[in-house]
């Protein structure tokens, strides 16, 4: 697990579908999965006088299009899908960004979501209090143990991403800690603090703008 | 392990009656209980399970403190307490469980009155010393039309020594951690009159499971008990008792925390401090043979109180104050009725005060109540009993508790019971009165249900303090108690002088839990929350006890209980196929199937007891030995899906061996033994367990037999 904390490793599976119509070329659909983790989400700097965590205040935005962080200064731009911010994951889209983009969460399993279902609905941010992916502890992607003050991801909840330009994306969080590992219930409040807000997820992108993976 | 337990319940059912030998009559057929029904009543016409310990079991078992002899009785689950660990272990001290319902579901009765001073719902049973302790009554299922709020999972009454006779009683107990516990009692009783007074004092340095953590697991910690009561018999037919109880309880706490960020170690001291005292006197009238009435006064007080300190320059860290008060007026009537009837009725008024830094200014409640119980002894062999509840407040809604049971008794041997009840709790004043803005933690806002409107909501929303209302604020009504509704149904089966057993069935449906949701933003996007009646659980199993006289020397006893409960919601999402969880090992997702599901967290599904008393009272020794064995049980959710599922997030099964010796010389006693024999541990889960216990005690009894003028 922790040999590679640093690198954004890319891990890359095809997978085919075949028309089940024999008279038309075959037209197989490759998406690639990719996995990234130690992705920091406005880590914790210290504590303020009231004893609450801070850190720089700053979204961390990520293209999934190029799997990569964007900067900043681009927050005003397309450029980005997502952005992170302790728990907050914003999508750019309503009052986060100009793009086109949009989320909810499904539940099920990662590998079972091959086709967004017509019938779902994006939803939009409307910050702060209406996140598409909503926000809060059970709401959205996560859960927060009060007695042990540890979030882990919800086991089963995809984040069903519409990027900047339109197109289409699935995300598991996977783990908030350094090194994808969650400290032990026992371990200090300080490492618990200092390890927190960095994101270990996989995500598949689809190129094509079609709604399968 | 817990095939020693299956085998040695097999051995107590398949040894059948060795001989016609005449032994001591059996105990339990006259045993008298009263928390059954609110007037004594012969144990074998009690038509709910009952289960009660003597005086002679407690000093048999060695207890020191009410938690130590209710964990080994069959069923009764001990929560947790003593270390404040994050994890699992309970930091609220040692409750009790009752049919696998919490200890905020259970009610403690001293003297058939109530012990207040819930710690995040839980009376802490190491509070009550039982040296003074004649008899503790166990009633199971919901007793709510007899007793009102909390008696939803059960209720124990504690009954203490009245003077009988004039004598003194000193002991000494001395254990591992330099812990200590010193008793002395004294009875006067003259003709008309009788005092009753006892005081305790209980110490211990504490413990350390953890020496490479900084601080003690359990920090040490002394109290006080005292206790008086006085009889006064007026006239042959009407007695005055007064009685009255004070505890002390100090500990002295030191730790180290750390300074987030550069993570440096502040040290930490302070101390807690509890006190609890209560005074109630009762006066009551036997009129005629058909007629009875008693008039009871309550008044209780419980105050804690925690100061923590930076060691370094002594400058505050954290401050705690909360203070209860409970005040009560009772009175009970009860009749001889024609055709066998016997009937109860009763009515009392209670004012409740509460006064703590935790919320705004002192709150207070007062609940009217009245109930009434019929018993019609239909035949020799039937008998029925019908109850009703009333209880009225202006802080929630008032709630009607019934209670229908039924004896039969088939023959001598063997009778049949069954039992419908129902039973609620109160809404604490947390979830009624909290009106809290957490300035620290990113100001968010916390209302009790009494103590915020839509109206209220609205304006503030005007007013620019909140950004959004969430459709669940327009569900804010007046809270509902918690309620729930027991079935109970078994057997009781005398197979002969010697052997007997019990069975028991239950099953409760649990209600309108209480659960905090958010109902609005502020700007700063914080959120604000209030409590609602949400949630819905049930628990549901079966109990069995034996008791087998092996001769007059030898006795064992066993008990096993299974248990299944299950948030009910929980199971809804399980069966819709909506919960996954992430393999310990692969981290692979993958759905959790209802096999996978460990109920309700703190509960063990197989829980049994096994005890061996040999007592030789023409020589004077006496001994047990006794074992308490309880399956795994879930601790809380780790996998992030809310609910416990995955092998982690179970505490191992345990067993415990306690064992001791006792021999009596003239008016002394000593007795040595052996508290959880072979050390069992789990610092993680149970910090306050220590570990293996040896003790020795000493006790002087000095009886005037004669009853002089």
């Amino acid at each position: 697990m922790k040999t590679n904390l640093i690198a954004l490793t890319v891990i890359t599976t095809g997978i085919f579908f075949t028309s089940c119509d024999k008279e038309e070329v075959p037209a197989p659909v490759t998406v690639q999965t990719k996995s990234v983790s130690n992705l920091p989400g406005d880590t914790i700097l210290g504590l303020t006088s009231m004893g609450q965590p801070y850190g720089s205040g700053k979204y961390t935005l990520y293209s999934l299009e190029t799997n990569s962080i964007i900067s900043n200064t681009d927050s005003a731009t397309s450029k980005w899908d997502i952005g992170f911010r302790g728990t907050t994951i914003i999508t750019n889209s309503g009052n986060s960004g100009p793009g086109a983009g949009g989320a909810f969460v499904y539940t099920g399993l990662f590998g079972d979501l091959v086709q967004i279902p017509t019938d779902s609905t994006f939803r939009i941010d409307n910050a702060p209090t209406a996140y598409a992916i909503k926000s809060g502890s059970g709401n959205g992607w996560y859960s927060y143990n009060g007695a042990t003050n540890l979030i882990t991801p919800i086991p089963g909840r995809i984040l069903v991403i519409r990027t900047a330009s339109g197109k289409y994306a699935k995300i598991e969080i996977q783990n908030y800690y350094k090194g994808g590992v969650t400290p032990d219930a026992t371990a200090s409040d300080n490492d618990k603090l200092m390890k927190q807000r960095y994101y270990t997820f996989r995500y598949t992108f689809q190129s094509d703008g079609s709604k399968k993976f | 392990m817990k095939n020693i337990f299956f085998f040695l319940l097999i051995t107590i059912t398949s040894i059948t009656s060795f001989s016609q030998e005449d032994t001591l009559f059996s105990k339990t057929l006259t045993e008298l209980v009263v928390t059954a029904t609110r007037t004594e009543r012969k144990l074998s016409n009690v038509a709910v399970p009952v289960q009660i310990i003597s005086r002679k079991a407690i000093v048999q078992s060695g207890s020191v403190r009410l938690n130590d002899i209710l964990s080994e009785q069959t069923g009764l689950y001990i929560t947790s307490g003593g270390a404040t660990t994050s994890a699992g272990g309970g930091v609220f001290g040692n409750g009790i469980q009752i049919q696998g319902l919490s200890p905020d579901y259970t009610l403690i009765l001293l003297d058939g009155e109530p012990i207040i001073g819930r710690q995040g719902g839980v009376i802490d049973l190491s509070r009550l010393a039982v040296g003074n302790i004649k008899k503790i009554e166990i009633v199971k299922g919901p007793s709510s039309s007899l007793y009102g709020s909390e008696a939803m999972g059960g209720v124990v009454n504690i009954i203490t020594e009245q003077a009988q006779l004039n004598r003194l009683d000193a002991s000494f107990r001395y254990g591992r951690f330099n812990s200590t516990d010193a008793n002395l009692s004294a009875a006067i009783k003259k003709q008309n009159w009788g005092l009753q007074l006892f005081g305790n004092r209980n110490s211990s340095n504490g413990f350390d499971l953890d020496e490479n953590a900084p601080g003690k697991t359990v920090d040490p910690f002394s109290s006080y008990t005292t206790q008086a009561r006085f009889n006064f018999f007026p006239s042959a037919k009407t007695k005055i008792s007064v009685s009255g109880r004070y505890y002390n309880e100090k500990q002295d706490n030191y730790f180290l925390t750390q300074d987030i960020g550069s993570g440096s170690a502040i040290a930490i001291t302070g101390d807690g401090k509890v006190k609890d005292m209560n005074l109630n006197p009762v006066i009551t009238r036997q009129f005629n043979n058909n007629l009875r009435s008693s008039l009871r006064f309550y008044f209780s007080r419980y105050e804690y109180e925690q100061t923590l300190l930076k060691d370094a320059d002594k400058s505050p860290y954290y401050y705690d104050f909360f203070q209860q008060d409970f005040y009560r007026a009772e009175n009970q009537t009860d009749f001889n009725l024609p055709a066998r009837n016997f009937l109860s009725v009763g009515a009392g008024i209670v004012e409740e005060r509460l006064n703590t830094t935790r919320y705004a200014g002192k709150r207070s409640n007062d609940i009217l109540y009245a109930f009434l119980q019929d018993e019609w002894r239909a035949s020799e062999k039937l008998t029925f009993i019908g109850g009703l509840r009333y209880d009225d407040n202006s802080a929630y809604q008032s709630r009607v508790s019934p209670k229908l049971a039924a004896q039969f008794k088939v023959n001598d041997k063997l009778r049949i019971n069954a039992s419908y009840g129902a039973g609620f709790k109160a809404p604490d004043f947390r979830q009624l009165f909290l009106n809290f803005l957490n300035t620290a933690a990113g100001g968010y806002v916390v209302y009790g249900a009494n103590e915020i409107t839509i109206s209220e909501l609205e304006s503030q929303k005007q007013q620019g303090i909140l950004s959004e209302i969430l459709p669940r604020a327009y569900d804010l009504a007046l809270l509902k108690p918690e309620i729930s509704k027991g079935l109970n149904a078994g057997v009781h089966f005398d197979v002969n002088e010697k052997l007997n057993f019990d069975v028991n069935l239950f099953r409760n449906d649990i209600d309108e839990l209480i659960q905090v949701d958010i109902i609005a933003f502020r700007i700063n996007a914080a959120p604000v929350y209030s409590y609602f009646n949400v949630k819905e659980a049930y628990t549901q199993g079966a109990e069995i006890n034996s008791s087998f006289r092996i001769n007059n020397k030898f006795q064992l006893q066993g008990g096993y209980q299974f248990l299944m409960t299950a948030d009910k919601a929980d199971l809804e999402r399980i069966e819709n196929g909506e919960v996954y969880t992430r393999d310990l090992e692969t981290n692979e997702v993958y759905k959790v199937q209802k096999s996978d599901y460990g109920g309700l967290p703190n509960r063990s599904k197989h829980m049994a007891n096994a005890k061996l008393f040999y007592e030789n009272t023409k020589k004077g020794w006496s001994a047990s030995v006794r074992a308490i064995y309880k399956s795994r049980w879930g601790t809380y959710d780790k996998d992030g899906n809310g609910l416990i599922n995955r092998e982690d997030e179970f505490a191992s099964g345990s067993t415990l061996i306690n064992i001791n010796a006792a021999k009596t010389i003239n008016a002394f006693r000593v007795q040595a033994g052996i508290d959880n024999l072979f050390n069992y541990k789990d610092e993680l889960n149970l910090p306050g367990q220590p570990g293996i216990q040896p003790y020795i005690s000493i006790h002087y009894s000095f009886i005037k037999n004669k009853n002089n003028n």
